[in-house]
């Protein structure tokens, strides 16, 4: 079975070249980068309650942290935010050095979110995989959308899909599959095309826990990689067992409860 | 159809990210074939009508006759000879044919009906003329002036003309069932665009999120209605081409010359082939137009 780093290495081809570099965030090279930072940030879905009031918030690139809090406090809506997937009802969200909030004409809106979202992954809860796809598929979408040839990742996504345990359900479609089986395709998707900044929503909450050992560390060898990872979890033991920036979503707002190295 | 990497890695066969869904492709496939029928019908009927607007005038054309009125009994054989002889000379050549007593008698019946007796009318003289170009009447009464003759000369020009407009009229009013198809046709092909957008509405929020460009998605359903399209196309023209071919097989049957030239040829073969491509290009595009103008869905924020 492949190691992590090998895993990594054979996914960083894929990464998007044509899309400049606006940070230098890949390991070793200027490190302390804003990635993401929130400025009075409020989001509200239609009349309902604000769910966060005045966000502010930075996280410097390169990092690994967790979201904690309890369930329905926000943190699948905030890294939706992150992921572009919902725009903020107030304030600024600025990705890359790039206000994302700031209103431009369509066409320019439009090509600054789909090379930001190239660069982001969203590993959500229902795993958003496609049921008309089979696992190859589903795993390969994001290097098939942005225009590779299948010849060219053929071999990578099957070394990923052996890898996270999914050779054998290569050809079966997601209706077929377990919730961690799921869980596993959309990691193996959301890591093929080694992101810069990725988010997972309850990573681990399907799979059992040599699973999560290993999608965790998989997750920090990307990170070791240059990767900025945000898990959100309200699972407190991975909190405890890897060193990592730990916020805290209450009250409307995100606070630092630990930080990384502390 | 699997590649020889597939072979090797045990890969599953490449798949398209809109699949094929029987549900929402056959009604639009049956839409489309019926259109492109109806449009191929209205293509050859077009045609049709112009070709016999055209065949009704070119058989008028170089064609006149001549009426010389108040020529006594006992005087038309002298008077023929004197308008033959001198039509001889006229420039461009002339034919020229006496129409005689039954054959006039024989083509005034019909007109008159049963209760007046063709027989009881003061007939002209009538010439038919024949020349190789247009025959202008003023040109021929000018030259009969020195015989001294009340003559009328009709070169046929208001039937030519009404020949014209008809062909033409019906040439246009199949030329705008033409387009009114089309256009039709085009815009089923947008609603059903939308249709199938509404029905892979989370396959294509996924897309998006994998970071695909909106020139990417509009090329999907380009692909996927180019190909609906082309076999609607092919077999509403199909069936549009046996109609043809039964009408043409009926108008051979008649066997008169004038019908007989008005069969399908290859004008009208490359006319369809370019209906066909106009077709696919009209349904494919205002597909591609709508898939690339649609709004990514997003969750609605105040």
């Amino acid at each position: 079975m492949a190691s992590d780093s090998f895993i990594c290495s054979k996914m960083q081809k894929h990464t998007n070249k044509s899309t400049p570099d606006p940070l230098s965030i890949r390991a070793g090279t200027k490190i302390n980068a804003e990635i993401l930072q929130f400025d009075r940030v409020s989001l509200r879905y239609g009349r309902n309650t604000e769910i966060f009031t005045d966000l502010n918030w930075q996280l410097t690139a390169g990092r690994l942290c967790f979201l904690t809090g309890p369930s329905g406090i926000g943190k699948t809506s905030l890294l939706r935010l992150i992921s572009l997937d919902v725009a903020p009802s107030r304030g600024h969200v600025h990705l890359f050095g790039q206000d994302v909030t700031q209103k431009t004409d369509r066409q320019s809106q439009d090509k600054k979110t789909q090379n930001l979202q190239r660069q982001i992954s969203l590993v959500t809860q229902d795993f958003d995989l496609i049921d008309d796809l089979n696992i190859f598929e589903n795993i390969a979408l994001p290097l098939r959308v942005s225009g590779a040839q299948r010849d060219s990742y053929a071999s990578d996504v099957a070394d990923l899909m052996n890898w996270v345990g999914l050779s054998p359900r290569m050809s079966a479609y997601p209706s077929t599959l377990s919730a961690g089986e799921k869980q596993r395709t959309a990691i193996a998707r959301a890591i093929i095309t080694r992101p810069k900044l990725l988010l997972a929503d309850e990573p681990t909450g399907n799979v059992d826990p040599d699973m999560a050992q290993r999608l965790l560390r998989l997750f920090v060898e990307m990170n070791r990689l240059g990767t900025t990872v945000i898990i959100a979890t309200h699972n407190q033991n991975l909190l405890k067992q890897y060193d990592a920036d730990v916020f805290a979503i209450r009250d409307r707002t995100i606070s630092k409860i630990r930080g990384q190295g502390e | 159809m699997s590649t020889p990497l597939e072979n090797i890695l045990g890969l599953p066969a490449a798949q398209p990210l809109l699949p094929k869904r029987k549900e929402t492709d056959r009604p639009l496939l049956a839409v489309l074939a019926i259109m492109a029928f109806l449009a191929t019908l209205a293509l050859l009927a077009g045609r049709q009508g112009l070709r016999l607007g055209t065949e009704w005038q070119n058989e008028l054309y170089g064609t006149a006759s001549l009426q010389v009125f108040g020529v006594a009994p006992e005087n038309q054989d002298i008077i023929i000879t004197r308008v033959t002889e001198r039509l001889e000379s006229f420039t461009p050549p002339l034919r020229v044919n006496i129409l005689s007593q039954a054959d006039m008698t024989a083509r005034l019946e019909p007109w008159l009906g049963p209760n007046t007796s063709a027989e009881e009318l003061p007939f002209p003289l009538f010439f038919s003329l024949e020349a190789e170009r247009d025959i202008r009447p003023e040109q021929i009464e000018n030259w009969l002036a020195p015989l001294n003759l009340n003559t009328l000369v009709d070169n046929h020009a208001a039937w030519r003309n009404e020949f014209e407009t008809l062909g033409h009229a019906l040439y246009r009013t199949a030329s705008l069932i033409l387009i009114l198809v089309l256009a039709a046709s085009a815009v089923i092909a947008g609603f059903a665009t939308q249709s199938v957008m509404s029905a892979f509405a989370s396959t294509l929020k996924i897309i998006y999120r994998s970071g695909a460009s909106r020139p990417f998605v509009a090329k999907l359903f380009i692909i996927r209605t180019l190909k609906l399209s082309a076999r609607g196309a092919l077999i509403g023209v199909f069936g549009g081409l046996i109609i043809a071919l039964l009408w043409n097989g009926f108008i051979l049957e008649k066997g008169d010359s004038l019908m007989q030239r008005l069969s399908l040829n290859l004008s009208d073969i490359v006319w369809i082939v370019i209906l066909i491509l106009v077709f696919i290009i009209a349904c494919t595009g205002v597909s591609g137009l709508i898939a690339w103008r649609a709004p990514q869905k997003k969750h609605k924020t105040r």
